[in-house]
């Protein structure tokens, strides 16, 4: 007989595993998932009135799915991967390089939780960050804009003639400059945080085989 | 010590005949205190199978799902030999020295 929650507690477990192992190379991630399930359908087999207690003291025994990850890794000389760190500096950095890009920036590379790639990317993507979009946009409002003089007789308009303004052409690039401005420190604000997420759940050095008997 | 000792233990049970995983965390839980967390047993095999010691082979299962067999290799046998010479020699030692006090 099956166990009422059978599927639940064997896909939960084998979930958590899943997770678990997400930084270890493919190959010995999934011989050693392959491994833990052959164990649970074989451990199965030999149990012929199955009960959920009876499934949890398998997974017991089994052990916990951090502890047999950890125990690869040790076998593989890998490092623990360290846990993700969000400290005050890297919730500035986050915070600040949109917004106030200087600050930001020196906050981001006195950070150790994003690659040389991911700084350089902060440092030079957003142009100043937003600060300097609406010091732009403020200069922009004060510039001369179009003005027209109607000319009229007997009361109707017969002639309009502007001056000032600015070609088409350039109008259009002002204002793609104008949504750049606005959109590249919010992108690579976003772009940092995923950055920041992936990195510290991957980050991990090589370390010599210390668990490796002779 | 003991996760050092239970790779040649697993080398020693596979050197009669070859053993899937669950038949050797049954034998091995028959010894006490050998196989604390019996998952454990799948990344050392793994390493065992990486370092050349034991080959791998699937076979059918008179019963569900065909099943991952460890065979020991000439190497993995090799291995097995230098342990036991060394470890009849190092448990010598410690017994001698823990026997000391007494004589």
């Amino acid at each position: 007989m099956t166990a009422p929650h059978a599927s639940q507690i064997i896909n939960g477990y084998l979930a958590r595993l899943s997770d678990e192992t997400k930084d270890l190379p493919s190959r010995e991630r999934g011989e050693l998932i392959d491994g833990v399930r052959e164990h649970i359908t074989e451990a199965r087999a030999v149990t012929p009135e199955e009960t959920d207690a009876d499934l949890l003291n398998l997974l017991d025994r089994l052990g916990d799915p951090a502890d047999l990850a950890e125990e690869e890794r040790q076998r593989l000389g890998m490092a623990t991967p360290r846990q993700v760190k969000l400290g005050v500096l890297e919730i500035g950095a986050l915070v600040l390089t949109p917004l106030v890009w200087p600050v930001g920036v020196i906050l981001l590379w006195a950070s150790d939780a994003w690659s040389i790639r991911d700084k350089l990317i902060g440092t030079l993507l957003p142009p100043g960050g937003l600060f300097t979009s609406a010091t732009a946009f403020f200069i922009l409002g004060l510039s001369p804009a179009q003005s027209c003089v109607v000319v009229s007789r007997n009361g109707s308009p017969v002639a309009t003639h502007c001056s000032g303004g600015l070609p088409p052409l350039a109008g259009i690039s002002l204002l793609v400059g104008l949504f750049l401005l606005l959109a590249l420190p919010i992108l690579t604000g976003i772009y940092m945080s995923i950055q920041l997420r992936r990195h510290s759940r991957r980050k991990q050095t090589a370390m010599g085989s210390m668990a490796a008997p002779a | 010590m003991r996760k050092g000792a239970l790779a040649y233990c697993v080398l020693a049970l596979l050197s009669g005949e070859p053993r899937y995983g669950f038949e050797l965390v049954q034998v091995l839980g028959q010894v006490d205190g050998m196989l604390t967390t019996e998952g454990t047993i799948y990344p050392l095999l793994s390493r065992l199978r990486r370092e050349g010691l034991v080959e791998t082979e699937w076979r059918e299962s008179p019963s569900g799902p065909p099943r991952r067999y460890y065979a020991l290799t000439a190497q993995g046998k090799d291995a097995l030999a230098t342990f036991r010479s060394e470890w009849m020699t190092f448990r010598q030692a410690v017994d001698t020295l823990l026997q000391g006090g007494a004589s």
